[in-house]
């Protein structure tokens, strides 16, 4: 019942439904009134037929009793009544005459009666109780019920004509116009009857033509729009659900086609649609869970509608937990809450904090708020994104103390720093360049006037960078100069600057000046230091030479004391020589500093350096053929002939005796079981330089040897030697100009080396040492050019 | 019977002079000219006092020391070390000290500066014998 009840609902409400009761409605309705015109003018119609009949037959009772009227035979014109009122179809016939009275009727009985004339039949001519005075006008006829059926009256007037009231048989009074009455009921049970016929024949007619129209109309809206339309609204509840998958067969090319293919369409439209917004859901939530900042929704108790994993994490934020209490874990509302801010004005806020994170460290973050609007457009809630700066925070604190610590370091930096910046203006004076210029920073900052600060080539240097010229070193590297004070006091320092550039185009300059005034007061004082420890170094050095000397003389003595006393004469030329031997080296030691340490120019002079070299080893010869030793000569017969040599030839041979002298020494105090020889060898070079070298396979020399040996005092002789033989021809040489190196190896031997650059012009400038000599050798001085062994040796 | 004292020095006229004059004072005196001569002569002549001089080719004063030391047979001989003065010579008595003091070597008796006084150099001889 239930089930039925619902389908009837159901189907009542459907749209096919109340198209088919619309239209049987209406055409029903439209059946009923035109059914309902015709039988009024079919009844009309034989009404009217039944009323002229009607009179007819009156006309034909009054002129059928004229003349018995006329001839005043009441019995004729009763029979006739009577015979008249048993027609079919007549109820009664009567005829009253001019005062009401029933004269005669089909109906004996009624003869004589008074009619009321109040009566409906009598009413429309009988304006009043008063007989006929005039031509009856109106409605002559009248229906009424009588034995059951409904009777037809009708009024016929009796006229007074002419022929009445000149009658013989009784007198009509002329001035009555009508005479009486003639009273016909004709019975309408046939008319009735024909006229419900004619209803029952329309009507079936009328609804046999209705279900003809209704049955293919029904059928069609069936069909053709209620099946169509359910399908329709199936299609259109399974999307509502979330089906996107039916599709509905277009099969009709009207309205409801055109809808179900705009309907397909317009699913396809919002499963796409529908899906890319489950898509764009899906990414928002990722992106609202996964986003490397926290949000979170809250409403205006400020509580927690929704957040995302990261502040999950990071907070442990509960839904319904207030915000302050997840971001800072505390009890009321933030001072500076800007969210409120966001709730009052319906305005974007932000605003840097610093919460508490779960574990009770500092997260510093920046809070952005926005309002989410409800339909009316008032905020309902508002979302937080807040972004971690704690990096951000962490790096501005650490550029923070970068910044103070490179504050502090130019600040208290012991050298001046002065910077400009890309205007050419000073932006950086620290104390130090206060103190060193007489200026303050103050006065200095942002001071345009450069040129009292900086030196004039650095000067240069910004000036080129700033007009873009090409600068081969935008930088000045501890170059020693001199800049003013405010004073005007001259100020030496050692100055090094840079111009800064940024993407090759200059942004500003900076100058760091080393104030050199103790500097240059210490380098004096050490100067002084150096050379009264030098001077002490050599008395005492010559002090332990002479010692050693008078050692050697007073042991001579002694022995040769011992001689005399003991008469021992051997024992006695022993020591007197050895005396003779500390008397010439005492004197080998004077002429050895005299020459170390007078300052004195090369006396230049035109010289073959073979004869020079062979002097020096005539002078050796003897010496050496007593002790086994060959002196080799290796001269450059050519040394001499293509430029001319111009020597010192006092110091050269001084030079070359030295190195002999030493290179004996070392093949005397070796042991190994050779031929001890030495070569002394001149070379010129192609352009025009000249090479001493002397060569021995004596001992060589030890590393700590090879250290000393150009070191004052310093002999491998022990108290034979001065100390001071390579140190004269060292001087000797470095005032030449040239350079003097060695080579040794323990055990193998020693080559010493002296190079002295050609003497390209002569003339009287040359003998005062001014000489316009081109060297080809770098800085005067000794130079070991390799070292191979270790050993004592060479050091005279 | 004089007590024989070895003499190693490269300088002929230190040898002469000392020797002179430890002769003179009467002692038996042998000479060696370097460290090599010098291990040979203290071997054939089993001296009683060595007066060796640190710097010398060949074999110097240091190494002939440290061979004396290890050989059982000299590690009983005294020693006398001759040699200059500090921070003139590339071996002086405190390079030398700190030499030994590194190798666990045993100190030499005594010590001698060059240049060598006569009456000090004759005490700390007799000094080191005993006398």
């Amino acid at each position: 019942m239930h089930q039925i009840r619902e389908k009837w609902t159901a189907l009542s409400r459907s749209l096919g439904f109340k198209i088919v009761v619309s239209v049987s409605l209406i055409l029903l309705a439209s059946y009923g009134v035109f059914i309902y015109l015709v039988l009024d003018i079919q009844q009309d119609f034989y009404f009217s037929r039944v009323i002229r009949e009607a009179e007819r037959f009156s006309s034909s009772v009054v002129k059928a009793t004229k003349h018995s009227m006329l001839s005043d035979d009441p019995e004729a014109t009763r029979s006739i009544v009577a015979n008249l009122s048993t027609q079919a179809g007549i109820s009664d016939i009567r005829v009253y005459n001019h005062e009401g009275i029933v004269r005669f009727s089909g109906q004996p009985i009624e003869v004589g009666t008074h009619v009321d004339k109040k009566a409906e039949a009598c009413f429309a001519c009988h304006a009043e109780d008063k007989p006929f005075s005039d031509v009856i006008a109106g409605r002559l006829s009248r229906v009424y019920y009588h034995g059951g059926y409904r009777v037809l009256g009708m009024i016929t007037p009796i006229y007074n004509e002419e022929s009445c009231y000149n009658a013989a048989c009784h007198a009509h009074p002329k001035e009555y116009k009508i005479l009486g009455v003639l009273d016909v009921g004709m019975s309408l049970q046939g008319f009735d009857a024909h006229v419900r016929k004619l209803v029952i024949e329309i009507v079936a007619l009328g609804l046999g033509t209705c279900a003809a129209v209704l049955v293919p109309i029904g059928f069609y809206v069936v069909i053709g729009v209620h099946r169509p339309v359910n399908k329709l609204r199936d299609a259109t509840k399974k999307i509502a659900s979330g089906d996107f998958v039916c599709k509905l067969t277009v099969d009709s090319k009207d309205e409801i086609g055109e809808c179900a293919r705009a309907f397909n369409i317009m699913r396809d439209q919002i499963r796409r649609r529908t899906q890319e917004l489950m898509r764009s859901r899906g990414e928002y939530k990722a992106l609202f869970d996964q986003v490397p900042c926290f949000i979170c929704v809250i409403n205006k108790d400020f509580e927690i509608i929704r957040q995302n994993s990261y502040m999950r994490d990071l907070f442990k934020g509960s839904i319904g937990m207030h915000c302050y209490e997840a971001f800072k874990k505390r009890l009321s509302k933030c001072e500076d809450c800007h969210a409120e801010d966001t709730f009052r004005n319906g305005s974007p806020s932000r605003r840097e904090h610093c919460g508490l994170t779960v574990l009770g460290k500092e997260a510093n973050y920046v809070s952005y708020t926005t309002p989410i609007l409800d339909d009316k457009g008032e905020v309902l809630y508002a979302m937080i994104i807040a972004v971690d700066i704690e990096d951000r925070v962490q790096l501005a604190k650490e550029l923070q103390v970068t910044k103070d610590f490179q504050t502090n370091l130019i600040e208290n930096s012991i050298h001046g720093i002065i910077a400009t910046d890309r205007n050419g203006r000073v932006a950086i004076f620290n104390r130090a360049a206060e103190a060193l210029l007489g200026r303050q920073a103050s006065d200095a900052m942002g001071d345009p006037d450069i040129e009292k600060y900086f030196p004039q080539h650095f000067l240069e240097l910004i000036l080129a960078a700033h007009l873009g010229k090409p600068v081969e070193d935008p930088r000045m590297i501890a170059q020693e100069t001199v800049v003013t004070s405010a004073d005007g006091e001259p100020i030496p320092v050692r100055f090094s600057g840079v111009i800064l550039f940024e993407k090759g185009t200059p942004i500003g300059s900076v100058g760091f000046f080393q104030d050199l005034r103790t500097f240059k007061k210490l380098v004096r004082e050490k100067q002084e230091s150096d050379r009264l420890a030098v001077v002490g170094q050599t008395v005492a050095g010559l002090a332990h030479g002479i010692k050693n000397v008078l050692t050697g003389l007073e042991g001579g003595v002694f022995v040769v004391q011992t001689g005399m006393e003991d008469d021992d004469k051997d024992l006695l030329e022993r020591g007197w020589k050895m005396v003779q031997t500390n008397i010439s080296r005492i004197a080998g030691l004077v002429k050895d500093l005299l020459s170390y340490s007078k300052e004195r120019a090369p006396q230049y002079e035109e010289t073959d350096p073979n004869l020079l070299a062979e002097e020096v080893c005539a002078l050796f010869d003897i010496k050496a053929r007593e002790k086994s030793i060959i002196i080799e000569r290796q001269f450059d017969s050519e040394a001499g002939k293509m430029f001319k040599i111009f020597l010192d030839q006092r110091g050269i041979h001084t030079c070359l005796s030295n190195l002999v002298a030493n290179a004996l020494d070392a093949c005397e105090m070796d042991r190994k079981p050779v031929q001890h020889c030495l070569v002394v060898r001149t070379e010129q070079d192609p352009e025009g330089d000249l090479v001493f070298e002397v060569s021995d396979n004596g001992v060589g020399m030890d590393e700590a040897t090879k250290q000393r040996i150009f070191a004052s005092f310093f002999s491998t002789k022990g108290s034979r030697g001065t100390g001071l033989g390579l140190l004269v021809t060292s001087k000797i040489v470095m005032e030449h100009g040239g350079k003097i190196s060695f080579d040794s190896r323990q055990g193998v031997g020693t080559t010493f080396r002296i190079s002295l650059p050609a003497v390209r012009a002569v003339g009287p400038d040359l003998h005062a040492g001014g000489i316009g000599r081109d060297s080809l050798f770098g800085p005067p001085g000794p130079r070991k050019e390799t070292t191979n062994d270790d050993g004592p040796g060479n050091a005279a | 019977m004089p007590k024989k004292i070895l003499i190693i020095d490269d300088e002929p006229d230190v040898l002469l002079f000392l020797g002179t004059l430890l002769r003179k004072n009467g002692y038996e005196v042998c000479e060696a000219c370097d460290g090599v001569e010098g291990i040979k002569k203290l071997i054939e002549e089993q001296p009683d006092l060595v007066c060796l001089d640190l710097i010398m080719p060949e074999k110097t004063g240091i190494k002939m020391y440290r061979e004396m030391r290890k050989d059982e047979r000299l590690q009983g001989v005294p020693v006398i070390m001759v040699t200059g003065i500090e921070a003139v010579d590339p071996w002086d008595f405190k390079g030398f000290k700190k030499y030994i003091h590194e190798r666990s070597i045993p100190a030499p008796e005594g010590y001698i500066e060059k240049p060598i006084d006569k009456e000090q150099f004759l005490k700390a001889v007799r000094e080191v014998l005993g006398e």
